[in-house]
């Protein structure tokens, strides 16, 4: 009852088709804000090279990052295809959330075990696992935006020119960020133990070898250990948008060497 | 006079981002549902649900990144950021870069037209350089498919975990031993999975991280 799904499905011309409806509407209605906001500047009478010159930076700014999330897409479409991979990464939810989801639904799934509803059910993880934000955007960003940050901007309008950064010393020594990095280390925690731990099927038959996860894992972080060092003593700013891709390519070469 | 016309302005531009972000919601539910109907199946609901237990931190997270980011987003901004991602990487600086290029104050007509240009471009590069990206690997899946590079997409997420690793134990070193060694000695003597091990791990090390807090808190009282 339950087909296999095979990569002919899920590089199929309706899945294509699919993609190419979210990056329409996306980009449709980028360009529909733009408008709006070159009207709103006319209307109140700021420069047009104020519009130029953001659209300009923004370009320079954007270039790069972007290529490392095709990386993200070229690295998914191994295991889901290029549609499905391709459009969650035009939209909400990075590289790492996606690839947590697909290993919270299904923990080493590929291509040749996947079977159609496994395939369904990925994209069903992957879409609703990241939707709270979107969700709280619609409902709740007006309230919050009306009850606290129009106060906040009105403070910032009455104070002096100076910052238009929150308050960032406030901030140090809030407990929220320090709560955020150990849920998160926790989180990377539990995913490594997972693959470390299957050094217990040593003498199994495993499809891959069980100590290749774990060459992967120091191969990618000391690829990451290496950009970062690169970035910081060489000053290759761009570099810091390229490494956790890179990293990821890198570690997963090591598995093809060893594996 | 002035203060009602940024008022006007502002439910203005919550209404224009409510309307883009629902459909955009729609749209995107329609993908996996649309995805299910033509292949013919149902998709495992218990899985689904049970996944998100996994994925809790980003279900969270994404409370805390409205709270965060809205502010550094503007209003319009904000709505379209949060249906096209890469907030912390990418739309959050390139919006504040912008603006402080400008030299255009945050909270003014001026910071939100600027955010909300900011943020619409980056989108649409984005976009465009995916999308020329999958035209130009088109030829190159089959040796994606390979069955020699199977080991590599395998170890996918292993290597993006490794990768995230380095990036995250580093920016609290003394909260990594714990969960680290906790977790590897639950999963090797219980083979429970990620379902048990994100949340019970998560819960100790938070708990941990607030002795630490404190006790920095004291420290620092003390010594002033």
């Amino acid at each position: 009852m339950d087909e296999k799904m095979t990569f002919e499905l899920a590089n199929s011309p309706w899945m294509y088709l699919m993609a190419s409806i979210v990056v329409l509407f996306v980009l449709a209605g980028s360009i529909i804000f733009i408008f709006k906001s070159y009207k709103d500047a006319k209307e109140i009478g700021m420069d047009k090279s104020y519009i130029k010159k953001t659209i300009i930076t923004s370009i320079l700014f954007t270039l790069i990052p972007s290529i490392s999330i095709l990386i993200g897409v070229i690295a998914l479409s191994g295991i889901l295809g290029i549609p499905l991979p391709w459009i969650r990464l035009s939209v909400i939810g990075a590289l790492h959330y996606e690839g947590a989801a697909v290993s919270a639904a299904y923990s080493d799934i590929t291509m040749a075990t996947m079977t159609k509803i496994e395939f369904a059910t990925i994209a069903f993880v992957m879409t609703l696992g990241i939707l709270s934000g979107p969700l709280f955007c619609l409902f709740g960003f007006k309230a919050y935006d009306k009850k606290i940050l129009a106060k906040a901007r009105e403070e910032n309008n009455n104070d002096n020119e100076s910052s238009d950064q929150p308050k960032e010393t406030k901030e140090k020594k809030s407990f929220g960020p320090i709560l955020f990095n150990a849920a998160f280390i926790a989180m990377i925690c539990s995913f490594l133990a997972e693959d470390i731990a299957k050094l217990k099927y040593i003498n199994a038959e495993t499809p891959i070898n069980s100590y290749v996860p774990l060459i992967v894992i120091v191969v990618s972080f000391l690829s990451m250990a290496l950009f970062d060092l690169l970035e910081k003593k060489l000053k290759w700013k761009w570099l810091g948008n390229f490494s956790l891709g890179l990293s990821m390519i890198i570690g997963m070469a090591s598995a093809v060497i060893f594996g | 006079m002035k203060d009602k016309k940024i008022k006007d302005y502002n439910d203005k531009n919550h209404t224009f981002g409510r309307i883009f972000l629902g459909a955009a919601i729609i749209l995107i539910v329609l993908v996996p549902t649309i995805i299910s109907i033509v292949l013919g199946v149902f998709p495992d609901f218990l899985v689904i649900v049970a996944s998100f237990i996994p994925l809790i931190i980003f279900i969270i997270g994404g409370f805390i990144e409205v709270i965060t980011y809205a502010p550094l987003l503007g209003t319009t901004g904000t709505y379209l950021a949060f249906f096209t991602g890469n907030l912390v990487n990418l739309k959050v600086p390139c919006a504040v870069n912008a603006r402080d290029m400008l030299n255009v104050k945050h909270g003014s007509k001026e910071g939100e037209i600027v955010s909300t240009v900011s943020v619409a471009t980056s989108t649409i590069v984005t976009t465009l350089v995916i999308g020329i990206g999958v035209i130009l690997i088109q030829p190159l899946t089959p040796i994606l498919e390979s069955e020699n590079l199977s080991p590599a997409f395998l170890t996918a997420f292993t290597a993006l975990f490794g990768a995230l690793a380095y990036k995250y134990f580093l920016k609290d070193l003394k909260l990594v031993p714990i969960p680290f060694i906790l977790t590897i000695v639950l999963q090797i003597f219980t083979g429970v999975g990620k379902t048990v091990l994100i949340p019970v791990s998560a819960i100790i090390t938070i708990l941990f991280a607030y002795y630490l807090f404190k006790k920095e808190k004291k420290n620092i009282a003390k010594s002033e």
